[in-house]
């Protein structure tokens, strides 16, 4: 089984303008498989998002004399991307582009777009990639129907597609997120915080959803999920990294660290 | 292609339901920038509408775009090349009207038969398109028609309406004749005047037709003869007579010289033809001189023109002076004759040399006379032909000595002679074959040979109606004309070429230059205010811009980590702004309507009685021009405005947005 990301080495130094602050994210070597679901576990300020950021191509590596590998494979390639270069060398535009075609988010607080309705928001790494409008709308629909994005109104159900996201509760909010995260058939999904707003059967139901959808056939989708919950974790991935939050004694400053990459066998 | 295309509309659709569907802040910034431009528009308003109102009485009065041109610098009179070439050269001119006016008198004949005559009304010059006219919605006239138009006294002594034909009689008084011509005028249109003056219009082309009859020419549009010898009698040399026993002394010969004269004593009288009219003892105490200038024998335009006593009158000698021209072969009574011209005076010692002394034309007769002795005493006319279709009427003159021969005309003499005989329709040969039948010779008035000379050489026409020679008229030339510039602002740019053409002009230069100079110092004040507005409003864009893109950094980090570039979000930013520009100006438009509506409105009977003494000492115009700008300047001023909010959301870390939005 191919690696989609195997990073080795990575210091991230944070400057905190408002605070004056400084942190540290360490990473001695992460491996992620082709297909594989695997959750980032760690208390809060630990670094979590941070490695999200790097991972998801967000932030480049601030120091890079100590970043031995940060590669990618994505489907069809036959070598794996080095993207410790493309950042050395400054080429945003190329990262973008992997970025855009590549690699889908879903964010913590659903982050959707509050002028656009739902079927809109789903369109937009569609459109951005340059789907057409059948293509769209058939994904749309398929995504919908998978998230259960419907309502009830006189006894019959009724898509959300036309609907505001200003007027969806925190859990269609988050579905709307994951299906927007997966519409455009990315080869990795990150997925920060997914079940926050969610109650557990809610949450239950939008990973389950989520991981037949990246892991149906034709679909060889990566999944990287931040998440406080060690029993969802488990219940869900294959892969469990650990990170832990420190202090640098020599330098005074806090930082995280990955301490354990496990494999895990989800229930 | 397609995916770029397709991204790039996304953007499109994303900033404008951004704006749309978000209207708050959409109409916020929009009435904040209507603001900012909704003054400068009524600014321009008000000062295009006291442009107007200071350009009110020129704009509309005739004489605000006139131009009156006198002759040029160089006294050169304007004729109808000169016209046309300035309405090409002088650049933004509407017409050129020949400024002529002239008095005829003017009769009606109403349907019962009473006859009204108006003496003295003085007609001025129009054309098709003159604002005199069009001012007075009279501006009817046509070019080669006899209409005119009145004023409304003239119609009414008259006593003539619209459409009625009435008579314009024409007096010409030279040499203390007078003579009279008429047509009739069909009245198209009447002025409506207060005064009593009597005032007619015609097309120019109408006046330069009664100026010609009035010179003595002839009107053959109208009829008019040309009026009788009027034209000059010029010739190529003088034949002086002297008697041996007073012949030109050396002053005599000084004083011809001294004028420019040459006098060259002729040896051989016979190629004069005259030679046989003498008697034969008189050559030996006649000695007879040809007087002529170089300019008299090089062109016949260059003939001269002096009497025979104007002649002798150089010298002291008891000299006689005939003016001679070369006798010519014409047609008469369809005969082919020499014809030469010889005139003495009623009484000069010149007559008791002649065989008969009746062998000589006089200067001065009612019916041309022509002495030929071979037509019979019961003939009274013979016709003489001197072109196709141009003839004359001569009468006979019957000698008490009817045996006279008049001398005949050889080949030798002709071919001696340095004044061969002319004969236009004839080639050499047939000059030779003619000569050697030797025909008769005839005499007539030496005038008469002058005015078929000049009328061969085309220094005169024909009347065939009146058998009289007539001067070729020249074309018109006018001492002023009216210039009618396209716009008043075209005054000025026109006044300055013809002031380098050294023309002297009349215009309502100085009202147009203040009028320039007040609306130029309002544009510079409008200027001054504009840019410090609009340098205002740029800055005021750019703050609202900045708070605007703070609050849609949340909105802008999704955007980014969904994968839309720097230039992506910099276009959905600039996208907004020019969409707010343009929301501004056309509220502005609507804005800036309503105000200059209500500054032009005035109250009127149906206003309410509080409203009826208000009274706005100004006016707006509102123009499509300055819209436009408005327009353009609202657009540019929020795109300027939002360059640097743009660029700073782009540039903005993706996830650190999302973060700080968030908050």
């Amino acid at each position: 089984m191919k690696n989609v990301v195997h990073i080795e080495g990575l210091k991230q130094v944070l400057h905190d303008k408002k605070s004056g602050a400084i942190y540290e994210v360490h990473v001695d070597e992460v491996v992620i498989p082709e297909g594989s679901f695997t959750a980032i576990l760690g208390p809060s300020g630990c670094g979590k998002t941070t490695l999200l950021t790097v991972l998801g191509l967000l932030r480049a590596a601030t120091v890079n004399s100590q970043l031995k590998r940060f590669e990618m494979t994505f489907p069809g390639d036959t070598e794996p991307t080095d993207l410790s270069v493309i950042w050395r060398k400054n080429l945003r535009s190329q990262a973008n582009a992997i970025r855009r075609k590549h690699i889908g988010f879903a964010l913590q607080s659903g982050e959707l777009l509050p002028a656009l309705t739902v079927a809109e928001n789903i369109d937009i790494p569609m459109q951005i990639n340059g789907f057409s409008r059948n293509q769209c709308r058939q994904r749309r629909n398929e995504l919908i129907e998978a998230f259960g994005l419907f309502h009830s109104r006189n006894n019959k159900a009724q898509s959300l597609a036309r609907s505001r996201v200003n007027r969806l509760s925190g859990g269609e909010a988050q579905r709307v997120a994951l299906a927007r995260a997966i519409s455009h058939r990315p080869s990795l999904v990150f997925v920060d915080e997914p079940t926050a707003s969610l109650n557990r059967e809610m949450a239950h139901q939008a990973l389950t959803k989520l991981r037949s959808l990246c892991q149906s056939d034709g679909e060889r989708c990566t999944v990287l999920m931040i998440t406080h919950d060690e029993e969802l974790a488990r219940e869900f991935c294959d892969h469990i990294i650990r990170m832990e939050p420190g202090k640098d004694i020599s330098s005074n400053h806090p930082f995280g660290h990955v301490t354990e990459f496990s494999e895990n066998s989800p229930a | 292609m397609m995916i770029l295309l397709r991204r790039w509309s996304f953007y499109l659709k994303i900033a404008f339901l951004d704006l749309f569907r978000l209207r708050t802040s959409l109409v916020l910034h929009v009435v904040i920038v209507t603001g900012i431009c909704l003054p400068i528009l009524i600014l321009l308003g008000l000062k295009r509408g006291h442009i107007a109102e200071l350009r009110h009485e020129l704009v509309t009065s005739p004489t605000g775009r006139q131009v009156t041109i006198s002759v040029g610098g160089r006294g050169e009179l304007l004729t109808p090349a000169i016209i046309s070439k300035l309405e090409s050269e002088l650049g933004p001119v509407d017409l050129i009207i020949p400024d002529t006016e002239r008095v005829a008198n003017l009769s009606y004949e109403s349907p019962g038969n009473n006859r009204i005559e108006i003496k003295g009304v003085t007609f001025r010059s129009t054309s098709p398109g003159d604002p005199v006219l069009a001012a007075s919605d009279a501006d009817v006239l046509t070019p080669d028609a006899s209409e005119v138009v009145l004023y409304q006294s003239v119609a009414e002594q008259l006593k003539a309406t619209l459409g009625d034909t009435i008579t314009m009689v024409v007096t010409r008084r030279i040499s203390g004749k007078s003579e009279s011509a008429q047509t009739n005028l069909t009245i198209k249109n009447i002025i409506s005047s207060a005064s009593n003056e009597q005032i007619g219009y015609l097309h120019y082309q109408f006046i330069d037709a009664i100026e010609c009859y009035i010179r003595g020419g002839r009107v053959q549009q109208f009829d008019w003869p040309a009026m009788k010898g009027s034209v000059r009698d010029r010739y190529a040399e003088y034949l002086l007579f002297c008697e041996t026993s007073a012949n030109l002394s050396v002053d005599d010969m000084a004083a011809f010289d001294a004028r420019g004269f040459n006098v060259e004593e002729i040896i051989d009288w016979r190629a004069y033809f005259i030679h046989d009219l003498f008697k034969t003892d008189a050559l030996k105490s006649l000695i007879l001189y040809r007087v002529y200038s170089d300019r008299s024998q090089s062109s016949p335009a260059n003939r001269l023109a002096l009497s025979p006593k104007d002649l002798t009158a150089i010298s002291a000698a008891d000299d006689i002076a005939i003016p001679w021209n070369s006798p010519r072969f014409l047609t008469i009574n369809g005969e082919k004759r020499p014809v030469i011209g010889f005139s003495l005076p009623r009484r000069c010692w010149l007559k008791s040399y002649l065989q008969n002394s009746e062998t000589a034309c006089p200067y001065f007769y009612d019916e041309i006379p022509v002495i030929d002795p071979s037509v019979p005493p019961d003939i009274s006319e013979l016709v003489l032909e001197f072109d196709k279709g141009k003839s004359l009427t001569l009468h006979p003159v019957h000698l008490t000595v009817p045996e006279t021969v008049l001398p005949r005309a050889n080949a030798t003499d002709s071919e001696q002679s340095p004044s061969e005989l002319v004969d236009s329709s004839q080639n050499h040969s047939e000059q030779k074959r003619l000569s050697q039948n030797k025909p008769a010779p005839v005499l007539v008035p030496v005038q008469l040979l002058a005015h078929i000379d000049a009328y061969l050489n085309g220094q005169a026409e024909f009347d065939q109606k009146t058998e009289q020679f007539i001067p070729v008229s020249p074309p018109p030339a006018y001492t002023q004309a009216r210039l009618y510039a396209n716009t008043i602002d075209d005054v000025l740019p026109v006044v300055e070429k013809l002031e380098k053409r050294h023309y002297a002009y009349r215009a309502q230069t100085s009202r147009i230059r203040e009028i320039k100079g007040q609306d130029q110092q309002l544009q510079d004040l409008v200027l001054i205010v504009g840019v410090s507005v609009f340098l205002f409003g740029i800055m005021t864009v750019f703050s609202l811009f900045l708070e605007a893109t703070e609050r849609k950094r949340g909105t802008i980090g999704i955007l980014r980590v969904m994968g839309v570039s720097r230039p992506g979000v910099f276009l959905i930013v600039f996208i907004r702004a020019f969409a707010v520009g343009l929301l501004a100006g056309l509220l502005t438009w609507g804005l800036g309507q309503i105000v200059t509506m209500g500054l032009n409105w005035r109250p009127d009977e149906s206003s309410a009685e509080w409203l009826k003494d208000w009274q706005l000492e100004v006016s707006s115009i509102l123009n499509t021009q300055d819209v436009l700008l408005i327009l353009f300047a609202s657009t540019i001023c929020c795109l300027i405005g939002s360059i640097i909010p743009a660029w700073r959301a782009s540039q903005r870390d993706p996830f650190d947005a999302i973060a700080d939005g968030r908050m």
